[in-house]
């Protein structure tokens, strides 16, 4: 990959991405949290308009991991790529349906606020939510940190342990400045900056590529068809799932852990938290659909032009060049590199607004869930600064040691713990009225656990070339999503967690379970922030 | 963009909108509705694509295959759900 990029160009990309952490550390500094706000995540941060988090919200899951690997996904297998795009846009209209509003309108900073308020919370609950929230960041962090190491050592053209582990430590250390100083309004402001630089160039190059091919749809599709060595199949199920049964479990496993991981995103939960109102977390909906929408519709067209143009090359590199497909797609279309200097511009500031929300996120679940379940110490700034510095601190030594880990192996562990634990904990405690703590405690941990065993048992752990054990074979299954099992599973679990609760039919008589309406009004007596 | 200064803040902790309970419950009871409709529609699409992706795979249009051709279908009904619940609340906040 060290073609792609010539001496100058490299200069012009590191010029740009200087210049886009310089202003974006300025920005953090002039629309950051205050010294006399309570926490990062404080009424200065209802000051974001609902447009602009809800474009930031489609920022938190535009990471430069789905960016690089749903083009490539497209490229080399065609219909399974479209179909974890639609995935993820089914979960967005889930979350906005069913979760946005009532959310917003129930919880004060984390989504724990809303247990409390429903009545099957607790410090028990708390602490484990906060838990389970830090190990799905902690997991995205290091996917994301990885990969933009990787990338940025193989751009600079010194693919070396070191530079990849510099190249992580200083991406981590930019994440560390901005989640601290910045806050959540910080924060949005870089993914604003962010989506303003990524949507147009991903448009751009679609448009080249349409344009290359005449604006004939069925044209591009022939080509690209074609050049993935796929014919007719291309656009057929099963190319990356498989046939068969394991085939079939894949498949919907696939689209379904997409859908439900969605919908229980904590960085995204974090930002419906923060909009001025519950109908402001509704525009803000709407915006992250639109923004979603536009930007995968791009990705489509860049993945199905990068199997038109360098699908030969994808085939013969294998999976890992699949990282490179948006920057290859711009070699073929611009003739003095200065498109690939373009997309290599926008790789570098998407990879870095991704993980400072989720580190922000992450810095909250450990300051308001895990050290709130046992201190109640929600006054002290100073507090939530430390808690996401040490997180983020966390997030950079895993990092570092994890350099040569499968990321697809962590990828698919954080997406199934998030829809097998975090969503059916969330939609339980918003709809079901005979949800308990014991329920969330069996679906958090249950959710959490079965998904480890699950990928442990699975290809990504042992068996096969590219898995963390190649060497041994522990494989009991060869479903590569496990969410198909675990999603449903983490719903069983709450509800016989819920039922089997001895002191269900006692909280129920006084009214423990109240109504959700009822139990809005008492947000503010059991929230601990609410004082 | 303007951002305006942070400190002049609003109430802390936030109020819930006062709401009825009958309104608030017809509320959660339609979004559920409608989710469970979107759900429906989206593992329905899901179905041939693990049990019979030859089925998708007929080119209907040129080199558009079957399922390219339906995969909208989940998004607009998930889409016209938002319609119809933005839609829904519009009468109630003017009521």
């Amino acid at each position: 990959m060290n073609s792609l990029l010539d001496s100058s160009n490299r200069s012009v990309v590191l010029a740009a991405f200087s210049a886009f952490v310089v202003v974006c550390l300025m920005l953090c500094v002039i629309t950051g949290a205050d010294e006399d706000d309570r926490a990062l995540v404080r009424s200065d941060s209802r000051r974001l308009r609902a447009w602009q988090q809800g474009v930031a919200m489609g920022g938190d899951t535009t990471t430069v991991a789905t960016v690089t690997v749903l083009v490539g996904m497209v490229a080399t297998f065609g219909f399974d790529g479209i179909g974890l795009m639609l995935g993820s846009l089914v979960g967005v209209v889930l979350l906005l349906l069913l979760v946005a509003e009532p959310l917003r309108h129930h919880a004060v900073l984390t989504p724990a606020d809303l247990l409390d308020a429903r009545g099957s919370g607790g410090p028990g609950v708390r602490v484990s939510l906060g838990v389970v929230t830090l190990i799905v960041c902690l997991l995205l962090l290091v996917v994301q940190l990885v990969a933009v190491g990787n990338l940025a050592a193989a751009l600079f053209g010194q693919v070396t342990p070191q530079t990849r582990i510099g190249c992580i430590i200083v991406f981590g250390t930019l994440m560390t400045a901005f989640a601290v100083t910045g806050g959540i309004r910080g924060t949005g402001v870089i993914m604003i900056a962010k989506s303003a630089l990524a949507i147009p160039v991903l448009l751009v190059v679609a448009w080249l590529v349409l344009h290359r091919f005449g604006w004939n749809p069925a044209r591009l599709l022939d080509s690209a068809s074609a050049g993935a060595g796929l014919g007719r199949d291309f656009l057929k199920p099963g190319n990356y799932t498989g046939d068969g049964r394991t085939g079939a479990l894949n498949g919907i496993g696939q689209t379904l852990g997409m859908s439900l991981a969605t919908m229980g995103m904590p960085a995204v939960l974090m930002r419906v938290i923060s909009t001025k109102s519950p109908r402001g977390a509704r525009i803000a909906g709407r915006w992250m659909l639109s923004e979603l929408s536009v930007l995968y519709g791009a990705l489509a067209v860049v993945g199905l032009g990068a199997a038109a143009l360098v699908g030969p090359v994808l085939r013969d590199s294998g999976t890992g060049v699949q990282a490179f497909t948006p920057l290859l797609v711009a070699q073929a279309l611009g003739r003095d590199g200065l498109l690939v200097a373009a997309v290599a511009c926008v790789l570098f500031p998407t990879a870095l607004a991704a993980v400072v929300d989720m580190a922000l996120a992450a810095g909250m679940a450990v300051w308001h869930d895990v050290l709130g379940g046992f201190t109640r110490n929600d006054d002290n700034a100073s507090v939530s600064r430390w808690a996401a510095a040490l997180t983020c601190a966390l997030a950079i030594v895993l990092s570092v040691f994890a350099v040569d880990l499968s990321l697809v192996s962590l990828s698919a562990l954080w997406l199934t713990i998030c829809g097998a634990a975090l969503t059916p904990v969330l939609l339980y405690a918003l709809y079901w009225p005979g949800f308990t703590a014991r329920g969330a405690l069996w679906c958090l941990w249950g959710g959490t656990a079965l998904s480890v065993f699950l990928i442990a048992v699975s290809p990504y752990a042992s068996g096969v070339p590219g898995a963390v054990f190649p060497g041994q074979d522990f494989r009991l299954w060869d479903v590569t999503a496990p969410a198909v099992v675990a999603g449903p599973a983490g719903f069983l679990l709450g509800w016989l967690g819920s039922v089997t609760d001895p002191q269900r039919g006692r909280r129920a008589g006084r009214a423990g379970h109240a109504p959700i309406s009822a139990a809005a009004s008492s947000a503010d007596r059991t929230s601990p922030t609410l004082q | 963009m303007s951002f305006p200064t942070a400190g002049s803040s609003d109430p802390w902790p936030p109020r819930p909108t006062p709401r009825t309970s009958s309104e608030t419950d017809a509320t959660m009871s339609l979004r559920l509705r409608l989710a469970v409709r979107v759900a429906v529609v989206w593992l329905a699409y899901l179905a041939p694509v693990a049990f019979a992706p030859g089925l998708y795979g007929t080119p209907v249009a040129g080199p558009v295959s079957l399922g390219l051709l339906v995969a909208p279908v989940p998004l607009a009904v998930g889409v016209h759900a938002l319609f119809a619940h933005n839609r829904w609340t519009g009468t109630r906040r003017a009521s």
